[in-house]
């Protein structure tokens, strides 16, 4: 599996599965329904950060070097970008 | 929560939704004034939420896009890291500067691209010969035929990018609308990849905002359900659109986008939005 399909398969799955449960969360009424409608929107959230985390494996599988240095800066700063959110 | 409200909610996820996917934009624009106006959020709570539908139309329409590659995810993960770290400049001189200046260069930037695309043709560079060169891809044309295309002004690109980052994480604005035109008039990349690594990038520029609003507890669950919902399905049908469209007209129709995103970006300069 390339880097284009496995990034678009852990969209596809992370995407889908995060509007799924937040369909239930809405169903759901109280303190539960909040819970899940929480996980659902952080599976939601999370699914850009884990699309770049496959895409760093599936280019060193595919030994691209050049990407993979980008990759990995890309990921670092994204660490940046959540500390100072955080922080400042 | 009113079922009312959630329909209303999905309603206007899905009007973003088509618009992010089409156009390779955030979908913040038509959020932001909606959720504000409409649903009566204060400013605070309407940009937590309206992050999230951000990341579902984005990562909606990406997961489609990238799957028929149509998002350079290595081109865009290039552009990203310009991108974030403007973004992080712009945390940090966002009291420096006051947000007007900043909305009326971007306007101007935003009505000069409208114009550029309306008055000359999409340019394409296909390299000379089949190289090594990183920044050479292919793609498919409208006709369904495979072609080569050579990334140009990549330097150029990343401050723009950054530039870009910069505007967004000051004003709120600027992602996908600055993005779109510089990777199509300045780096001559097809107007369909242009739009649609937008589309994957602009998930990655919001989560780190977004995950720390929620983890914060700035997030209003239910709103924040109900219009990524919407978006989520907008973005579905924006992918399913964008793929019927001719390069030409999405142009055409981006352009007119511009020129509403800079009159509505002017009159809140002006303090009248």
């Amino acid at each position: 599996m390339n880097a284009s399909s496995a990034t678009a398969l852990v969209l596809r799955v992370f995407v889908t599965l995060g509007i799924l449960i937040m369909v239930v969360g809405l169903l759901v009424s109280g303190d539960i329904g909040n819970d899940i409608l929480f996980l659902g929107i952080l599976v939601l959230v999370s699914a850009p950060l884990l699309g770049v985390i496959t895409t760093f494996f599936a280019l060193i599988s595919e030994k691209d070097t050049y990407w993979i240095k980008v990759c990995a800066v890309l990921l670092i700063i994204m660490g940046i970008g959540i500390v100072v959110s955080i922080v400042w | 929560m009113d079922p009312l409200i959630i329909l209303a909610l999905i309603g206007v996820g899905v009007f973003a939704g088509i618009i992010g996917a089409l156009f390779g934009l955030g979908g913040g624009i038509v959020f932001v004034p909606f959720l504000t106006i409409a649903f009566g959020l204060s400013a605070m709570d309407a940009a937590a939420v309206s992050l999230i539908g951000i990341v579902a139309s984005s990562v909606g329409a990406a997961s489609k896009h990238v799957e028929q590659r149509r998002s350079n995810i290595r081109l865009g993960l290039l552009l990203e890291v310009a991108t974030a770290i403007g973004a992080i400049a712009g945390a940090f001189i966002a009291g420096f500067m006051a947000d007007w200046i900043l909305l009326c260069v971007f306007s101007a930037m935003l009505l000069y691209s409208a114009l550029h695309m309306i008055l000359h043709k999409e340019h394409i560079t296909e390299p000379a010969t089949a190289s090594d060169d990183p920044m050479c891809f292919e793609y498919t044309d409208d006709k369904g035929e495979n072609r080569a295309y050579k990334v140009e002004n990549v330097k150029g690109g990343m401050l723009g990018c950054a530039a870009a980052g910069v505007l967004a994480s000051m004003t709120g604005v600027g992602g996908g609308s600055i993005k779109v035109p510089l990777m199509n008039i300045y780096m001559h990349i097809p107007i369909k990849l242009a739009s649609a690594t937008s589309s994957y990038m602009i998930g990655i520029t919001s989560f780190s905002g977004a995950i720390v609003f929620l983890l914060n507890g700035h997030v209003l669950l239910d709103y924040a359900a109900g219009l990524s919902i919407g978006a989520f399905l907008g973005a579905i049908i924006g992918v399913r659109l964008s793929g019927k469209l001719k390069s030409g007209d999405l142009r055409k129709y981006l352009s007119i986008v511009l020129i509403i995103v800079a009159v509505l970006e002017l009159l809140k300069a002006g303090g009248i939005m």
